[in-house]
């Protein structure tokens, strides 16, 4: 009778009318879904409500202005999405084609006892955190990319281009498990009936294996790019933090091989800190971020939605 | 009970009362500068740790905002990075102003090994203005070498930029609006001017170390080369410096003097030097 | 006679099964001789001799747990893709050793073609889940096409079915048309001989006839080695059978010949009257 007391005292208030039952574990599970929503929920309107300000000043024209001039009340962040997209696809675009090779022989050629270790090896490295690789960016990549776009017309090794390449080292690790585990969700089966048929082992990857994991594979990539997307330290070393690099075409592709700022370098940069105060400045700074949490949203909820498609049909 | 402890005990509670409030509930409340905030911050986070004092710190209104602050008494310690100037006494007649200089606060130009090694030794204010205003223009019209002038810009918000600034252009808010390449931490102006051609940057000037980056002269209005070093630096006469002052009224007491002597002594300079000033030492002083 | 190594022939393109073969009825087209097989050291099958004769339909009778689908699996070589297999003894097939490290072992997998005990269809239409291995290992033009997903689909008692639905995906399909789809697709490849792995387990009694029909039809065509644990299947459509038992935790054979003879003989009786009774079991 006093333990069951205590259970009802302990009962947070909140989540007490959502339970069936009074099962205190129901309680809880209720209670932290509750508080997880509502903080997000929470989240989401401050960063709306805060950003009314550039909305107002701006209009739609901040989602794609080429200015920003925070001194002369010019916010447009343009060029910011322009160099978050073009880092996020040069990313993808190299961390994809390989991760699925190296993922392909990884789950399809490497016997298992070595698999297992490299699988062990690969994940360690999709641990390392991001600083590390910012370091390894500007110590070497940023050197390296310095005399490649030289030709192009780019001038340092702070380029969109160098961002690109370092968030596609850093992805690699987590696409090459992630399209190991999509293709190892693959029924063995599959592959003995296109064995059965006289396949080659090429032959079983390409026309069974890989299509049967695409929908996951492609979950991994769109999660590895909403990761390319937020980060920040590793991307804020070496892309330049170059204002207003917006190319007169936003398919040329001059600008990458020149300085540039993307969402999360201008977010992780001062500004932040200058902005407090004045509510314009601070509108747009909310803005940005707005602008980053929807995009990387979006790139999560496409994953999962893949992912879970790709598992209904396995 | 000894006469010993008893006589301890005496002198103690007699300090209490003079010597150090934050022992019987004072707060020291410290406002202004962002520039010399961080130095201030961390010798105040310290002298709680070690000694308890209590302190209350914020940069509202900056400089200025500081000065104002000790004026009207809302704090006992004022951060700036000017010398108090003619308006601010006007604004507090008859009030004894007392100024503590801690550092000096000098902004190198520098360049990396291969413009220095083409002869690049300085630079003019307007030469400067061109850098800043044409993106993309050569070394060869500064007497380098056929490149172009890659300028890293401090980052906006960076006391270093403000000294820039108002030596260029006289005040932060007069500078055109051109995007450069931005730099942050001193680490990474260091590392980037030093790994990349035709680069130029500022710098705190104890940062330069004549190896990796090296700073130039500053070609002032009568013409002559002024550098970041020794008695220029002492005497004001390089013109990229300012001096980070604490402002009290009268001669400091209590907790503020213990921060300022904390401050003015080794452990003090040392973090002086850890956020990127030049110590008094090292500026003559 | 070199031990078969797992995977070591598997790029070698040299065939060194003849295309031909002495068709000679008394000769037999299949021949294991003392086959053994172990998986991690521990042994599954411990020196098993069968004859297969060309056209005859060879049943493969036993309790589960005596190493048939890995006998079958070693008759194609797919026993390569599981690791840690080791194959001892000689494989005949028209004559040549099909253990050998130098056989091409998808060569081989084209004139030997298998069906699975669950069927595998491919996540395709019904029409390129039968074109699937025939238009990569013989080729198909694209005229042809219609003609080939035709004649297999007719050989497996499809067509009547599925004719109107070629462009449906497979996986709509029942568990016995998928079953029936499997074997269109190996048959598509026209295999000499097709090793069928209890082909009906999982399907459901009209399924079964269809198939075992199926299997009758094919006689003299193509010789057929059937795994089953159906003693009524196995009295139904086979010519010949071997019983295979457990012994020491690896199959053996404990007889073969025709069917008459294997259900006479009274070790084998006691053997197949122990796994009646636990069908019985089960199905209870």
């Amino acid at each position: 009778m006093t333990r069951a007391l205590a259970i009802e005292k302990e009962r947070p208030s909140l989540a007490g009318t959502w339970s069936f039952t009074h099962d205190p574990w129901t309680t809880l599970v209720w209670g932290s879904l509750i508080l997880s929503g509502g903080l997000f929920l929470f989240a989401g309107a401050t960063l709306v409500w805060q950003s009314l300000p550039i909305w107002r000043h701006e209009g739609w024209g901040f989602l794609f202005g080429g200015e920003w001039f925070y001194r002369h009340e010019l916010f447009g962040a343009g060029a910011m999405l322009y160099g978050s997209v073009a880092v996020a696809a040069i990313a993808v675009l190299l961390a994809v084609p390989l991760g699925v090779l190296a993922a392909v022989f990884l789950s399809e050629y490497l016997p298992r006892r070595l698999r297992w270790g490299m699988k062990v090896l690969v994940e360690a490295l999709a641990s390392v955190p991001s600083v590390v690789y910012g370091l390894f960016g500007v110590l070497v990549l940023r050197e390296w990319v310095g005399g490649a776009v030289e030709p192009f017309g780019g001038w340092t090794g702070d380029t969109l281009l160098t961002a690109g390449l370092l968030l596609a080292v850093m992805a690699l690790p987590l696409t090459v498990t992630l399209s190991d585990d999509a293709l190892r969700g693959v029924a063995q089966e599959q592959r003995v009936a296109v064995r059965g048929l006289g396949l080659t082992r090429g032959e079983t990857v390409l026309l069974v294996v890989l299509p049967q994991a695409w929908p996951a594979v492609v979950g991994a990539t769109l999660l590895g790019l909403g990761r390319a997307l937020g980060e920040t330290i590793a991307v804020f070393l070496v892309v330049g933090r170059m204002d207003n690099q917006l190319p007169e075409k936003w398919f040329s592709l001059e600008m990458i091989f020149q300085p540039g700022q993307t969402l999360t370098s201008k977010l992780g940069g001062p500004e932040t800190h200058l902005a407090a105060g004045d509510p314009l400045h601070w509108g747009a700074m909310m803005g940005l971020c707005l602008m980053l949490v929807a995009i990387t949203v979006s790139c999560l909820g496409g994953a999962r939605y893949l992912q879970g498609k790709g598992r209904g049909r396995a | 009970m000894g006469f010993r402890k008893l006589g301890l005990l005496v002198s103690g509670v007699m300090l209490a009362g003079t010597v150090s409030p934050a022992l019987v509930g004072e707060v020291l409340r410290v406002q202004g500068s962002t520039t010399v905030n961080p130095v201030v911050t961390e010798a105040l986070e310290f002298l709680r740790e070690e000694r308890g004092i209590r302190y209350r710190i914020d940069t509202l209104g900056g400089s200025a905002g500081g000065i104002r602050a000790v004026g009207t008494g809302a704090a006992e310690v004022g951060m700036s990075s000017k010398a108090i100037g003619d308006e601010d006494r006007r604004r507090h007649p008859g009030f004894d102003f007392h100024e503590t200089v801690i550092a000096v606060d000098a902004v190198a130009l520098v360049v990396g090994p291969d413009v220095w090694g083409a002869g690049v030794r300085s630079l003019s204010r307007e030469q400067v203005q061109v850098i800043y205003e044409r993106p993309g223009v050569s070394w060869t019209e500064f007497g380098g070498p056929d490149r172009r002038v890659v300028f890293f810009n401090k980052e906006p918000g960076r006391g270093t930029w403000s000294v820039f600034a108002e030596w260029s252009y006289g005040d932060p808010g007069e500078a055109p609006p051109v995007s450069h390449p931005e730099v942050g931490a001193n680490e990474e102006v260091r590392t980037k001017v030093s790994r990349t051609r035709g680069a130029l940057s500022q710098l705190s000037a104890s940062w330069v170390d004549g190896r990796t980056v090296f700073a130039l002269g500053i070609v002032n209005d009568s013409g002559e080369t002024i550098r970041p070093e020794g008695e220029a630096l002492a005497n004001g006469h390089y013109p990229l410096s300012r001096p980070l002052l604490l402002v009290t009224e009268g001669e400091p007491e209590g907790a503020a003097r213990e921060l300022i002597e904390f401050l003015l002594g080794p452990e003090g300079q040392r973090l002086v030097r850890k956020h990127g000033y030049l110590s008094l030492a090292e500026a003559g002083l | 006679m070199e031990p078969i190594e797992n995977q070591k022939s598997g790029g070698n393109p040299q065939k060194t099964v003849a295309p031909g073969g002495i068709e000679n009825p008394q000769a037999p087209v299949l021949a294991l001789e003392e086959v053994s097989v172990t998986a991690q050291g521990k042994s599954i099958l411990n020196r098993v001799s069968l004859d297969v004769q060309p056209g005859e339909v060879f049943g493969i009778l036993g309790p589960s747990g005596a190493g048939k689908s890995t006998l079958l699996r070693t008759i194609n070589r797919l026993v390569d893709l599981q690791p840690d297999f080791r194959v001892r003894g000689r494989i005949l097939y028209r004559g040549e050793d099909i253990l050998h490290r130098r056989v091409d072992t998808d060569a081989l997998r084209v004139r030997i073609g298998m069906v699975f005990q669950q069927p595998s269809v491919f996540p395709v239409s019904i029409a390129e889940n039968v074109l699937f291995g025939v238009r990569r290992v013989k080729g198909v033009r694209r005229s042809e096409r219609a003609e080939v997903v035709e004649r297999a689909l007719r050989e497996a008692h499809l067509w009547g079915e599925l004719k109107d639905r070629l462009k449906d995906s497979a996986w709509n399909l029942s568990t016995g048309q998928q079953q029936r789809l499997c074997l269109a697709r190996a048959l598509a490849l026209d295999p000499e001989m097709l090793l069928m792995d209890e082909p009906t387990s999982a399907l459901d009694a009209r399924s079964t006839e269809a198939i075992e029909d199926l299997i009758l039809g094919m006689r003299e065509r193509r010789t057929v080695l059937l795994v089953t644990h159906n003693l009524e299947q196995a009295r139904r459509v086979t010519d010949r059978i071997a019983c295979v038992c457990v012994r020491d935790g690896a199959g053996e054979i404990l007889e073969q010949g025709c069917c008459d003879a294997v259900f006479g003989n009274p070790a084998c009786r006691r053997l197949f009257e122990r796994m009646e009774d636990l069908e019985t079991w089960a199905d209870l």
